[in-house]
């Protein structure tokens, strides 16, 4: 396959990461104008961050009392996915052109759709990839942008867009209860934020964490002895 | 101040989103075993964390006062439904989001 064929493939195979990139970048885009965070805010996040979940979480944080550190924190919290990613890339990625480019690139879906992509041999394969990440790059920062420019336009209503977020991170964790077999993890994680937002309220970000980290390690452990 | 709480927001995102990315190349580039805690973790850790941010986002709801938290349950409801039936997150977010503002902003004003 030559470059131009692979292009093809890239582009039609990212199409519905355009549909999901631009509706959510216009999302974004809208909640951080919303906020009174214009284009000067919009554009550094996406091109730098390039995060979904992350930035929509950092507008959030915007408009919180949150320390900076919590900050920090929930954010390294959501993005810690990437760190599976990037473990999981380890083999595919060895010696690909631009490695820390193509690992800064690693999102949901195109981590997803690259390694749906078998077919193609090693050096095509990095081509694909490569041409993907980009596309889907490009997407993102032309919703967003989109997003704080219609925001600007017109004066509506956004009390409740706020939502977006959760619906977002909702649909996350049914996909992965409904691909899980099992749940303990995500059990785990109600509980412990469940309980610390009773005892911490605004506060709950750092003790979820540790109560989360701590027990999931306890009960890695058991299994372990169990298994003894 | 408030602008130095933004911009410093942004960085951090900025800069903690390529750490996360970065650090298994950085820690493990040169083929040796990843540490077993840390693979147990990468396994387990995404369910919980998505779980704790959904609680997180929902964390200000007052069950006890105001709209008693009714409309974010019936929007969930709404999200988690659709998604189950339709595996669709763009739908299940759009539905959901739309229902929300449409809860606050003319029923449950």
């Amino acid at each position: 396959m030559d470059k131009n064929t692979i292009f093809k493939k890239a582009f039609i195979d990212s199409l519905p990461v355009l549909t999901g990139y631009l509706c959510l970048g216009i999302g974004f885009g809208i909640l951080m104008k919303a906020r009174g965070y214009g284009l000067a805010y919009i554009i550094p996040l996406s091109l730098f961050a390039f995060t979904g979940s992350g930035q929509y979480l950092a507008a959030g944080l915007l408009a919180s009392d949150v320390s900076l550190l919590g900050c920090a924190i929930t954010i390294f919290a959501v993005n810690a996915r990437y760190l599976l990613y990037g473990f999981s890339m380890l083999d595919d990625y060895r010696d690909i052109r631009f490695k820390p480019l193509m690992v800064f690139w690693l999102t949901d879906e195109t981590y997803a759709i690259i390694n749906n992509e078998k077919a193609l041999p090693k050096k095509q394969h990095h081509q694909y990839a490569f041409y993907l990440s980009a596309l889907d790059h490009s997407y993102w920062l032309a919703g967003t942008i989109a997003g704080g420019i219609i925001g600007g336009l017109f004066v509506f209503n956004t009390k409740g867009i706020d939502f977006v977020m959760t619906a977002l991170f909702l649909t996350i964790m049914t996909e992965q209860w409904l691909n899980a077999r099992n749940h303990l993890p995500a059990i785990i994680g109600i509980a412990c934020s469940i309980i610390a937002t009773l005892l911490f309220k605004g506060d709950m970000v750092i003790p979820s964490m540790i109560a989360i980290i701590f027990i999931l390690i306890i009960t890695r452990n058991l299994e372990a002895m169990n298994n003894e | 101040m408030n602008d130095y709480r933004a911009i410093m927001i942004v960085i951090i995102t900025i800069l903690v989103s390529a750490l996360s990315r970065l650090l298994p190349m950085l820690l493990f580039s040169k083929a040796e075993k990843t540490p077993e805690i840390i693979t147990y973790l990468s396994k387990v850790l995404p369910s919980a964390i998505m779980a704790f941010l959904v609680i997180y986002c929902l964390k200000d709801t007052d069950l006890f006062a105001g709209n008693h938290g009714i409309p974010e349950a019936l929007a969930s409801a709404l999200v988690v439904l659709t998604y189950v039936y339709k595996r669709n997150s763009l739908l299940s977010i759009l539905s959901g989001t739309l229902c929300y503002m449409f809860l606050v902003q003319v029923i449950f004003i």
